[in-house]
């Protein structure tokens, strides 16, 4: 660094990075979008805004400091973009619970709601940051630190919205809390029936990191 | 507590398979399209420079 740096300076083209950058979003895109629907909720939507997030961190590709979290940094980029514009499509539409009725459920196997699952409608009527948390610390496998640097906030904000939004999921599947659309059978055998049906599915646990934070306030 | 814990452990799993679905899924042309398309304006930047 230092004075050496002069014989870089105006050599003209991209940086000879940028190819190796250009890799590392390719193979980043499937997460991108898997974010982006848990954002958007809607197939198409959520591609959009995965596109133009995608565009952006090219643009912006400069700015990005080698080394650190690229994934962080461009789900940051799109995060940033579905809250920039309130009148963007992506804002508004099938997670929003007053336009449940919209949820393109039967668009095709690819939407994110087909099969609508309890979680899943249930994930629904959360509010966006508390979904935004839950996918990125739950699903995502992003540290509290992480997610708090992508959401923008306090690390304890991030804690104390997984924990909420946790809580709000369970009293949801217990039946105690409102489940968006889409009755079902009420009563435990049918809980009891999906929850053993859920512990089928895959070994991975992200629920295990041991938070037990309900009861924080969140400064947000 | 215990069925408490089983239904956060439960939620997780869930949230993970919906997550890996998308993420499982073949990048649409959409992308690739754009990825190229930056390509070749870095190709043309390239070649003026």
């Amino acid at each position: 660094m230092g004075a050496g740096g002069e014989a870089t300076a105006d050599s003209g083209g991209p940086p000879p990075s940028d190819r190796e950058f250009q890799r590392d979003l390719l193979e980043l895109i499937p997460f991108l979008r898997a974010f982006s629907r848990s954002l958007c909720g809607d197939r198409e939507l959520a591609d959009d805004l995965a596109q133009e997030a995608l565009a952006k961190a090219w643009q912006s590709r400069n700015t990005f400091r080698a080394g650190s979290n690229l994934k962080a940094w461009l789900f940051t980029i799109l995060r940033n973009q579905f809250y920039s514009d309130r009148r963007r499509a992506w804002r508004q539409a099938p997670w929003d619970d007053s336009a449940a009725e919209r949820m393109p459920v039967a668009r095709g196997e690819q939407t994110w709601a087909v099969q609508l699952s309890d979680t899943a409608r249930a994930l629904r009527g959360l509010p966006a940051e508390q979904r935004e948390a839950l996918i990125l610390v739950g699903a995502g496998g992003f540290s509290y630190e992480d997610a708090a640097k992508i959401s923008n906030c306090a690390v304890g904000t991030v804690k104390s919205r997984v924990a909420r939004a946790r809580k709000a999921l369970s009293a949801t599947l217990e039946g105690n809390g409102p489940l968006p659309s889409e009755p079902r059978p009420a009563g435990s055998d049918a809980t009891n029936e999906i929850m053993a049906q859920l512990d089928r599915l895959a070994p991975f646990d992200p629920t295990q990191a041991g938070q037990r934070s309900s009861g924080k306030t969140d400064p947000t | 507590m215990i069925a408490a814990r089983a239904r956060q452990r439960a939620i997780g799993r869930e949230l993970r398979r919906m997550y890996d679905d998308v993420v499982q899924e073949p990048v649409p042309d959409d992308f690739l399209d754009l990825l190229k398309k930056i390509d070749e304006s870095k190709g043309k930047k390239d070649a003026s420079s």
